[in-house]
C-alpha cells in the first residue's frame, strides 16, 4: 500500500523563525497521479515543494518517496535520481549551447553512452527544441528557456516531478506548448507534482489536487471527487420558441434546482442535480412536449469557481 | 582527439568537463599561451642581462684571474700580520734598528697590498675573456631562473587559483545555479573536485607551458630529480590545500558581497609574503610556516634537518621533509573537506558538528605540542654553543613555544566559537521541535537531556565550547606539573604553580565569555546577528585594553584594573593571590548571569505559539 503511493508526508513542518510557513502536512499521492497544489501567494506551496526535492529541509515530519524515507543529514543518490524538480525561478548558464546544457546535466544524472545521446536527442525533439540544439542559451526566448528547464528536469527520466509554477510569465502559446509537454509525460507514467496559479491548466492537466493556505493543506481529493461535492452541473437550454413554455417544463422536473434567464433572450442557465442519464431523460421529456431546443449544452462549474466557493480568503 | 578527451573527462567528471568547455576557447587559451611565454622570456633574459661581456670587472665572482690576485693579497696580509707581532715584540726589547727595518717593509707591503686593490677593483680593469668562468655562471644562473620561476609558479597557482576558485563559486551561488548541483546525484567531493581542477585550467595551462624551461633550468643547475619533484609534489599538496580552503571560504556568506574573491586571495598573498621570508622557529608555529610551500625555493630543502616532532628528527631526509609536507597538508585539507561536505549540501549547516570539533582540537594540539617538543641546541649560535648562557635545556623550547601555544589557541578558538554556534533559526528548532525529531541514534540517550547540548549541532555551543578548552587546557596543565616537579628553569615555576592554574583559569573564564555572548548575540532577531556577534566579542577584547593603554595606566601601576581587563595575566607579577581569587570570583559571576539570560531566552524560543499567547508575550 505505501509503495504505491510517489509521496507521503507525515506532519511536514517547516518554520522560519517564528512564522510557521508549512503547518503539520499530511500528504498521500498515488504513483501515476498528476497532483495539482494550489493556493494564494505565501501559503507554503512554494517551501513543500522544495522539502519534497530535497533543497530544504524540513523543521519536522517525515517525507517518503516511493516508500524510502528522505533523511535530510544523507546523500540520498538513489531518490534523487528519481526526482526531477523544476523551481520557479530556472536559472541557466547562459554561455553554454542547448546541447552541452543538457549533455551536461545528463552527465551529472549518470546517464552513459549510448543512452545519453538517444536520451538528448528525444528531450530535444519533445521540448521542440532540436533545430536550437547548437545555439547559446542566452539568444533563446523566455518560453524556450522554461521548456529548456523542463529539459533538464526530465533528462534522467525521473518517475517523480515537482514543477513549481512551471508556466508562470510565459505568454499563451507558450503555456499551450508547456501544457502539451505535460501531458505527454503524464501518458508515459510519471508522477506530476505541480503547483501553479493558473487553475485552467491545472484543471486541464490533474488528477487530484490539494489547496494551501496559511501553511495547512485544506483540501486534498481527485478532482472528481471535488466536482461531485462542490461543483453544480449546468445545461444552458436554448429555445426557438416561447421561453414561458420551456420554464414552465423545467418547473416540473424535480432535478432542476433553479434557473437563471441569460442575456440572450432564448437561453437559460439550469443547475441541475441528477447525472448524465438524468439529464438525457430532460432533454428527451423537453422534446416530446414540443419545445424546439436549438442549444442543450451540459456543463459543470469550474476549478476556480469551486476554489472561491471553498471561501479560503488568506491574502496573497 | 581533444573532442575525445573531453568527453572522457566527461564521463569521469561531469563538472570538469563543463569548467573545461567554458574555458578552454582559442583567444584565452592563446592569451595564456602568449603570457606564459613572456614571462618565461622575461626572467630568462632578465638573468642574461648579467652576462659576463668583455667589460667584466676583474673583481667579478666568475673572473678566474680574481682567485689569482686575491691569493697574492692574502699573502701579503699574511705578511703583514707577521711582522706587525714582530713589531709588538721588538718594541718591548727597544731593538730599533730593527724595528725600522721592519717598519720599512711594512710601508712596502702596503703599498704592494693597494697596488693590487687599485688594479683590482679599478674602474678600468676587465677580465680577460678567456679568463672568465661560464661554466660555473650558467650553473648558478640556470638556479636563479628555477628558483624564480619557482616562485612564479607558487604565487600564479595559489593567489590566481584561489581567486578564481571563490569567484566562481560566488558567482553560482549568486545566479542560483548551485542548487542545481547540490541536487544532483553527484557526490559534493565529485563536483568540488571538478571545480578545483576546472575553474584554473588556464592558470594549470600557463604553468604546464612554463615546466620544461623550469625542468631545464633545474638540470642544468645540478639539482636532483628528487630535489625536483619533491618540489612539484609540494606544490600539488599545497594547490590541493589552498584551493580547499578557497571553497570553504566561498560559502560563507559576508557582509561584504563582491569582495569575497579579493579577500581571499589577498589573505593568500599576504600569507606567501610573510611566510617567504620566515625560517621555521623550531616551535609550536611551525606548523603553519609548513603551510607555505614557499620554503622550498630557498636552495635545497636540507636545511630542515633540525627539524623534529616529539623529539622524532622529521627533516635528517628529504623523505622526512616530504612526509612532513604532506601529512601536514593532508590533515588540515581533511579537516577543510569535512566542513565544505557539510556545508555543500545544507549551506545553512553548521561547518563542524560538535563532535568533529573535539577532534580538530585535539589534532590542533597534538600538532603544536609536537613541534614544541624540539631539541633545542639549534637555538645556540655555533660561536655561542659552548657558553654558559646557551642552556641545552628541555624546557627551552616550551619557553620559546608558550606563548606562540596561547595565542594560536586563542585564535583558533575564537574562530570555532564561530563555527560551531548554531544560528537562531537552528537553536529555534532545537528548543522547539527536539522532542519531535529524535532520530533512532538519538533514541538510546533520550533521556539523558546533556548529550544534546554535547553532541547536537543544533544545540547552544555553550557546552561544546567548554569542553574544547578543556582539551586546549590539559597539556597547559601537565606542562605546570611536569615544570614544578622536575623544577625546569621555566617562567612558570617563576610565577608559583598556584598563580599559574589561577592564569588557567581566567583563560577558560574569558573564552566562555566570549562563547557565551557569541552564541547570545546569534539568537538576536536582526539578520545582522553574525555582524553583531563579532562587534560585541571584538569589543570585549579589545576595549578594556585600549582604554587602559590609551589612559596610560600600566599593569604595574594599576594591577586591579588590569585583571578586570581582558589581558589579567599581565598583571599576576604586580598581584597577591586573593586579589587575583577576587578578580576571577567576580568574572565567573559573569560567565554565570551570562548563561542564565541564554538559557532563559533557549527556553522563550522553545516556547509553543499558544504558551506564549497565554503569557501574552
Amino acid at each position: 500500500m505505501v509503495k504505491d503511493l510517489a509521496i507521503r508526508t507525515c506532519g511536514l513542518l517547516k518554520q522560519f523563525d517564528k512564522h510557521i510557513a508549512v503547518n503539520k502536512v499530511d500528504l498521500e499521492i498515488s504513483a501515476g497521479e498528476v497532483y495539482g497544489l494550489i493556493g494564494p501567494n505565501g501559503a507554503g506551496k512554494t517551501t513543500l515543494i522544495r522539502m519534497l526535492a530535497t533543497a530544504e529541509e524540513p523543521t519536522a515530519g517525515e517525507i517518503y518517496i516511493f516508500g524510502h524515507p528522505l533523511h535530510g543529514d544523507r546523500n540520498n543518490f538513489h531518490l534523487k535520481r528519481c526526482l526531477g524538480y523544476l523551481p520557479d525561478n530556472y536559472p541557466l548558464y547562459e554561455e553554454l549551447t542547448v546541447w552541452e546544457y543538457l549533455d551536461y546535466f545528463a552527465r551529472l544524472y549518470r546517464l552513459q553512452q549510448p543512452h545519453r545521446h538517444r536520451r538528448l536527442h528525444e528531450v530535444l525533439e519533445l521540448i521542440q527544441l532540436a533545430n536550437k540544439r547548437n545555439c547559446l542559451i542566452s539568444t533563446l526566448s523566455r518560453g524556450m528557456k522554461q521548456r529548456l528547464s523542463l529539459a533538464r528536469t526530465i533528462i534522467h527520466e525521473p518517475i517523480l516531478l515537482l514543477l513549481d509554477e512551471p508556466v508562470s510569465g510565459l505568454d499563451p502559446i507558450a503555456r499551450t506548448q508547456f501544457r502539451e509537454i505535460i501531458k505527454l509525460l503524464r501518458e508515459v507514467g510519471m508522477t506530476i507534482f505541480i503547483s501553479s496559479h493558473v487553475l485552467s491548466d491545472l484543471e486541464q492537466l490533474c488528477t487530484s489536487v490539494g489547496i494551501m493556505e496559511f501553511g495547512y493543506l485544506v483540501e486534498s481529493a481527485p478532482l472528481e471527487q471535488l466536482y461531485q461535492r462542490l461543483a453544480h452541473q449546468q445545461i444552458l437550454i436554448s429555445t426557438l420558441g416561447k421561453q414561458e413554455e420551456l420554464l414552465e417544463e423545467l418547473k416540473n422536473h424535480p432535478l432542476v434546482k433553479s434557473w437563471e434567464v441569460t442575456n440572450s433572450k432564448n437561453t437559460i442557465k439550469v443547475d441541475f442535480s441528477g447525472n448524465q442519464e438524468d439529464c438525457a431523460n430532460l432533454l428527451r421529456s423537453l422534446v416530446q412536449a414540443n419545445i424546439p431546443i436549438t442549444q442543450f449544452h451540459y456543463t459543470q462549474e469550474d476549478l476556480e469557481t469551486v476554489f472561491l466557493k471553498l471561501g479560503h480568503k488568506q491574502a496573497s | 582527439m581533444i573532442v575525445n578527451l573531453i568527453d572522457k573527462i566527461g564521463d569521469w567528471n561531469p563538472q570538469l568537463m563543463r569548467e573545461i568547455q567554458g574555458r578552454l576557447k582559442v583567444i584565452p587559451v592563446a592569451l595564456t599561451c602568449f603570457l606564459s611565454f613572456l614571462t618565461q622570456l622575461v626572467i630568462f633574459l632578465y638573468q642574461l642581462r648579467e652576462f659576463p661581456g668583455d667589460k667584466y670587472p676583474l673583481s667579478g665572482t666568475y673572473c678566474l684571474e680574481y682567485s689569482v690576485y686575491q691569493q697574492q693579497l692574502e699573502q701579503i696580509s699574511q705578511k703583514i700580520d707577521q711582522l706587525n707581532r714582530e713589531i709588538a715584540f721588538l718594541k718591548n726589547t727597544k731593538n730599533l734598528e730593527r724595528v725600522s727595518e721592519i717598519t720599512q717593509q711594512l710601508t712596502q707591503l702596503h703599498a704592494q697590498q693597494q697596488q693590487i686593490d687599485n688594479y683590482l677593483y679599478g674602474s678600468n680593469q676587465f677580465c680577460p675573456l678567456d679568463r672568465i668562468n661560464i661554466q660555473l655562471w650558467w650553473l648558478e644562473h640556470w638556479h636563479y631562473i628555477f628558483i624564480s620561476l619557482s616562485i612564479v609558479f607558487v604565487f600564479t597557482l595559489l593567489v590566481a587559483g584561489t581567486y578564481l576558485l571563490i569567484n566562481n563559486l560566488a558567482q553560482e551561488e549568486h545566479r542560483g545555479t548551485l542548487n542545481f548541483l547540490r541536487l544532483s546525484p553527484q557526490s559534493e567531493a565529485s563536483i568540488l573536485i571538478g571545480k578545483m581542477l576546472g575553474v584554473p585550467i588556464l592558470v594549470y595551462l600557463a604553468i604546464a607551458i612554463a615546466i620544461p624551461l623550469h625542468l631545464w633550468a633545474a638540470r642544468s643547475a645540478h639539482l636532483s630529480w628528487s630535489h625536483i619533484f619533491s618540489f612539484y609534489i609540494v606544490l600539488i599538496a599545497s594547490c590541493c590545500f589552498f584551493y580547499s580552503a578557497a571553497l570553504l571560504f566561498s560559502f560563507f556568506r559576508f557582509f561584504w558581497n563582491g569582495l569575497e574573491p579579493f579577500l581571499g586571495s589577498g589573505a593568500v598573498l599576504i600569507f606567501l609574503i610573510v611566510t617567504t621570508n620566515l625560517a621555521l622557529r623550531n616551535s609550536a608555529i611551525d606548523w603553519l610556516i609548513l603551510l607555505s610551500p614557499s620554503i622550498i625555493f630557498r636552495e635545497k630543502i636540507l636545511f630542515l634537518e633540525n627539524l623534529q616532532f616529539f623529539y622524532f628528527p622529521v627533516g635528517r631526509n628529504l623523505l622526512g621533509v616530504l612526509a612532513v609536507y604532506l601529512l601536514n597538508y593532508s590533515l588540515w585539507t581533511y579537516w577543510i573537506w569535512q566542513g565544505l561536505k557539510r556545508i555543500f549540501q545544507k549551506p545553512n549547516a553548521m561547518v563542524l558538528g560538535k563532535g568533529q570539533s573535539y577532534l580538530l582540537t585535539t589534532c590542533l594540539q597534538v600538532i603544536m605540542w609536537g613541534f614544541t617538543c624540539q631539541d633545542l641546541k639549534i637555538y645556540c649560535h655555533e660561536w655561542y654553543r659552548y657558553s654558559p648562557d646557551c642552556l641545552h635545556e628541555i624546557s627551552f623550547s616550551f619557553e620559546e613555544s608558550f606563548p606562540l601555544i596561547v595565542f594560536l589557541n586563542i585564535v583558533f578558538l575564537l574562530g570555532l566559537i564561530f563555527v560551531i554556534s548554531p544560528r537562531r533559526q537552528a537553536v529555534l528548532d532545537w528548543a522547539r521541535y527536539r522532542h519531535q525529531n529524535i532520530s533512532h541514534s538519538r533514541l538510546v540517550w533520550r533521556n539523558i537531556w546533556w548529550q544534546d547540548w554535547i553532541w547536537f549541532e543544533k544545540s547552544p555551543s555553550v557546552v561544546a565550547m567548554a569542553i574544547n578548552l578543556i582539551i586546549t587546557t590539559i597539556p597547559f596543565l601537565i606542562l605546570i606539573v611536569v615544570a614544578a616537579i622536575l623544577n625546569w628553569n621555566l617562567w612558570l615555576n617563576k610565577i608559583g604553580q598556584d598563580k599559574a592554574i589561577l592564569a588557567v583559569a581566567f583563560y577558560i573564564t574569558w573564552m566562555m565569555i566570549y562563547a557565551t555572548l557569541a552564541q547570545r548575540m546569534l539568537l538576536l532577531k536582526t539578520p545582522k546577528r553574525s555582524l553583531w556577534a563579532i562587534a560585541s566579542v571584538a569589543m570585549v577584547i579589545f576595549l578594556p585594553i585600549i582604554l587602559l593603554t590609551v589612559l596610560g595606566i600600566k599593569p604595574s601601576k594599576a594591577p586591579i584594573l588590569w585583571l578586570f581587563s581582558t589581558f589579567p595575566w599581565s598583571a599576576f607579577k604586580d598581584s597577591t593571590t586573593p586579589t587575583i581569587f577576587i578578580a576571577l570570583f567576580v568574572q565567573l559571576s559573569i560567565l554565570i548571569l551570562l548563561n542564565l539570560e541564554l538559557l532563559r531566552q533557549v527556553r522563550l524560543s522553545g516556547e509553543s505559539a499558544t504558551k506564549a499567547l497565554l503569557a501574552k508575550r
